[in-house]
């Protein structure tokens, strides 16, 4: 043991200075760091879907196929559309951690209630049938109860967090209001409001509103179709504070530098006159300005995906809840929903992961 | 006797079988490697086949190159360096073929599990359970080994890469224990606190300070140059002995954690540049009036290119862990360059040299082509550039889509030329790769190696000038 006396300042360093480090980041953490469970959590009991699948042995299916290597599980202050931000106290129960480091794939915090469960389920069998230009694998391999534990577990992802605020206008706003001297609910300040309007606004939302004006071909961001009911809702002062300040991330304009205030005033007027109706997507030039019939799109719902029987579940059951709208929901075209899948030639589905089609 | 045979106490057998073995695991890490990135470029190539589905070949793919092919690399190669810098023998040869044949095991059980989806689902650590307690055997019998080793040792001094490989198999196997949490579960946010603590040190602790200490351990070797300074060396030692460590949590940076767990990694994040310039100048200083060997010797060319992608890595890492870049980058295809730029680019080439310095010396035979040498540099280089070349682009088409809110449908398929770019990169490092194999199968089993040494190679006279 001659050698090891002079350098036991050293030997010491290596342990002492290891130790301290772990201490500061790795037990520490573990002291100081116990986040309270929220109520945002996700909740994988006691879920609609817990009466035809299991959403925790879901998520050991999404630990086991390594979906955390492409998609990710927390929202960020700079994401826009992946639904409410995560708390803390969100993942106490989340083990192993699912928080992922790279986003080849969209993110799956909220991704619960977004697309019907026959849609998630088509999807993992064959993407690109239902995205096309996806990456994502096909997962055609797992078997029927798997699948519908995944998509059961998907289903509940976000289910705790409930959006409760919209972006509202800045205090300054109600100044604005208190000080309009146009009344924005009469036709004569509607009818100022058309021409500005026309002039302004309907190279990119449209004569009717809809968002399809020749320029909305050219936007990566479509220009917001007016004659959707969300608009309805939306409060004088919102409304001003849009056509003044314009939307962030996308090309609308500041008309605060153009118009004066009474012209956003009558502007305002008009657009609340916008019929409601459905919205539809400009694909073609040929589509744009013409007249065409409400078009009635599927809807997405948070419906149950049914137990299969036989195997293969049927399409045509898609009944739910009530269409956002009231309409009927057996109206939906045949084209877009996801019975329609046919999968490639280079992947007939095997017996055991049957496609939700069938029914048709 | 078979077991004199499998365990065999001949000076130099368990360096030379953990390099060969090194090899045989690093075409299969990077052949799944291969087939992953050629998925991405065409999702549909193989359909109902669960163990060629991306995340599974990616879950290989990772274990395979860092416990596979660079951590048998790296103990092989210490098997050999620490003798010949103490001057004394291995201090078991029994045990470091045993260590071998326990981490083939391991190895061939990760290729069976992995493949089939049984992960612990914690990147990085997917290993399972038994497999976690083997691997743990495996680093401390190599622990035991090497300091029994250094203990024995006939030169007083302890020259610096001696220093690293003792830090290094000091910190693993606890990093190892701390980072696997295989028998404990964790609330989510410390459990993503402990795996990117283990996530990031496997690098800092056992990567980067072995490789290091290889890098210090050629450079001089191969130039004939003295070290440039001691004291240099020192600093970069103790600096990434202090500043690794802490950093893990700039993984995370935009979760829930807490913000002054956050506010340690990214601030060791950066006082690691002061490490790694000392490091650099140290080496750039030592090659000094030397650099036109690099022409001619093949070995050190790979040294030298190991040092140079050690630059980039190292400059580019603490800038993108600072929170306003890691912000826009983070969770793309550049972080995934980096992550290749560190342990391909960097740690790979140093062990690819190590391999080509150190199997003539353990089995007395000289390479039986120095063209297949060259064309492993250049396929492996080329290939490599191209690879950081289109992951970095592609990284910032995806920064930019979610940085600006545009939806992934709209962007995704302006990222196929880069997936494509990046599959013909992987099948030219594959193809480095097994040029690579075939030069060891032709020099180690053929007659086509040109014997230098009919007597048993004894590393512990080897010359040491440093």
């Amino acid at each position: 043991m001659n050698g090891i006396n002079g350098y036991r300042l050293g030997a010491s360093g290596i342990i002492i200075t290891f130790f301290t480090i772990i201490t500061a980041t790795v037990l520490l953490p573990m002291v100081l760091f116990n986040p309270t469970k929220t109520t945002s959590a996700n909740a994988y009991k006691d879920t609609p879907y817990n009466q035809v699948a299991d959403p925790e042995r879901g998520r050991r299916i999404y630990v086991r196929e390594g979906c955390v290597y492409c998609h990710t599980q927390f929202t960020r202050l700079q994401d826009r559309g992946y639904g409410p931000l995560v708390k803390a106290g969100d993942y106490v129960s989340e083990t192993p951690h699912q928080l992922g480091t790279a986003r080849t794939g969209p993110d799956l915090t909220n991704e619960g209630g977004r697309m019907a469960s026959e849609w998630q389920k088509a999807h993992l069998v064959q993407p690109r049938a239902l995205k096309p230009g996806s990456i994502m694998p096909s997962f055609s391999f797992l078997t029927d109860r798997d699948m519908n534990d995944l998509v059961a577990y998907l289903q509940t992802l976000g289910n705790g967090r409930k959006v409760t605020t919209y972006v509202q206008a800045p205090d300054e706003y109600e100044k604005f209001l208190a000080n309009r001297k146009v009344d924005t609910a009469s036709d004569a300040a509607a009818n100022a409001g058309r021409g500005i309007y026309t002039q302004n606004c309907a190279v990119c939302h449209g004569l009717e509103g809809r968002g399809n004006g020749p320029n909305s071909i050219t936007l990566e961001k479509k220009p917001a179709n007016f004659t959707r009911a969300f608009y309805k809702q939306y409060p004088d002062a919102f409304w001003f504070y849009r056509v003044r300040e314009g939307v962030p991330g996308t090309r609308m304009p500041h008309f605060g530098e153009i118009l004066s205030e009474e012209q956003m005033w009558y502007l305002v007027a008009y657009l609340k006159t916008l019929p409601k109706d459905q919205e539809e997507v400009i694909n073609d030039i040929s589509q744009l300005n013409e007249v065409t019939p409400a078009v009635k799109l599927p809807r997405l719902t948070n419906q149950v995906y049914e137990p299969s029987t036989g195997g293969a579940h049927s399409g045509g059951e898609e009944h739910g809840t009530e269409g956002p709208n009231g309409e009927d929901p057996g109206n939906q075209p045949q084209g877009n929903t996801p019975g329609e899948y046919v999968p490639s030639k280079a992947a007939p589905p095997p017996e055991t992961a049957p496609a939700p089609a069938g029914g048709h | 006797m078979l077991v004199d045979r499998l365990l065999s106490d001949r000076e130099g057998s368990a360096a030379r079988n953990f390099l060969i073995s090194a090899v045989f695991w690093s075409i299969w890490g990077m052949g799944a490697g291969l087939f992953a990135s050629l998925e991405f470029a065409f999702p549909d190539l193989v359909h109902n086949v669960p163990q060629f589905s991306m995340p599974h070949l990616r879950m290989f793919h990772v274990n395979a190159v860092a416990i596979g092919w660079l951590s048998m690399g790296y103990v092989g190669s210490m098997f050999y360096m620490v003798p010949a810098l103490t001057k004394a023998k291995l201090w078991s040869e029994k045990l470091g073929n045993f260590t071998m044949w326990a981490w083939n095991l391991l190895m061939a059980c990760a290729f069976g599990t992995l493949l089939n989806g049984f992960t612990e689902g914690r990147e990085y650590a997917e290993l399972g359970a038994i497999l976690d307690v083997l691997v743990v055997v495996a680093l401390i019998c190599t622990a035991l080994n090497i300091y029994m080793t250094m203990v024995n040792r006939k030169i007083k001094k302890l020259y610096v890469s001696l220093w690293y490989f003792l830090g290094a198999l000091f910190w693993f196997p606890l990093v190892y224990i701390i980072g696997q949490r295989t028998f404990v579960a964790l609330p989510g946010l410390n459990d993503a606190i402990i795996g990117w603590f283990y996530g990031h040190n496997i690098l800092g602790m056992w990567f980067t300070t072995v490789g290091v200490g290889m890098m210090y351990y050629l450079l001089p070797r191969i130039t004939q140059n003295p070290l440039y300074s001691h004291g240099l060396s020192m600093l970069g030692f103790w600096g990434i002995a202090l500043f690794y460590a802490p950093t893990g949590t700039h993984h995370i940076l935009q979760s829930p954690v807490p913000e002054w767990l956050k506010a340690i990694a990214v601030i060791s994040s950066v006082f690691l540049l002061v490490p790694v310039m000392t490091v650099l100048t140290n080496f750039f200083m030592t090659m000094k009036g030397k650099w036109q060997m690099g022409v001619t010797d093949l070995t050190l060319r790979f040294t030298i290119t190991s040092c140079i992608f050690y630059l980039i890595t190292c400059t580019q890492g603490p800038f993108q862990a600072t929170r306003w870049i890691n912000w826009y980058l983070h969770f793309t295809q550049w972080v995934v360059g980096h992550a290749h730029l560190a342990l391909l680019g960097t740690f790979s080439f140093i062990l690819t040299a190590s391999v080509y310095y150190g199997l003539p010396r353990l089995t007395g035979r000289e390479w039986a082509s120095q063209g297949l040498i060259r064309a492993h540099w250049w396929l492996k280089t080329l290939g490599f550039t191209l690879m950081m070349i289109s992951l970095t682009t592609a990284g910032l088409i995806q920064s930019a889509g979610w940085h600006h809110g545009i939806p992934i449908d709209m962007w995704a398929m302006e990222l196929k030329p880069y997936w494509i770019l990046r599959g013909i990169s992987g099948i030219m490092i594959v193809l480095g790769q097994l040029l690579f194999a075939y030069n060891i199968w032709k020099t180690v089993y053929t007659n086509a190696g040109i014997v230098i040494d009919t007597k048993t190679p004894t590393l512990s006279t080897m010359e040491v000038k440093s």
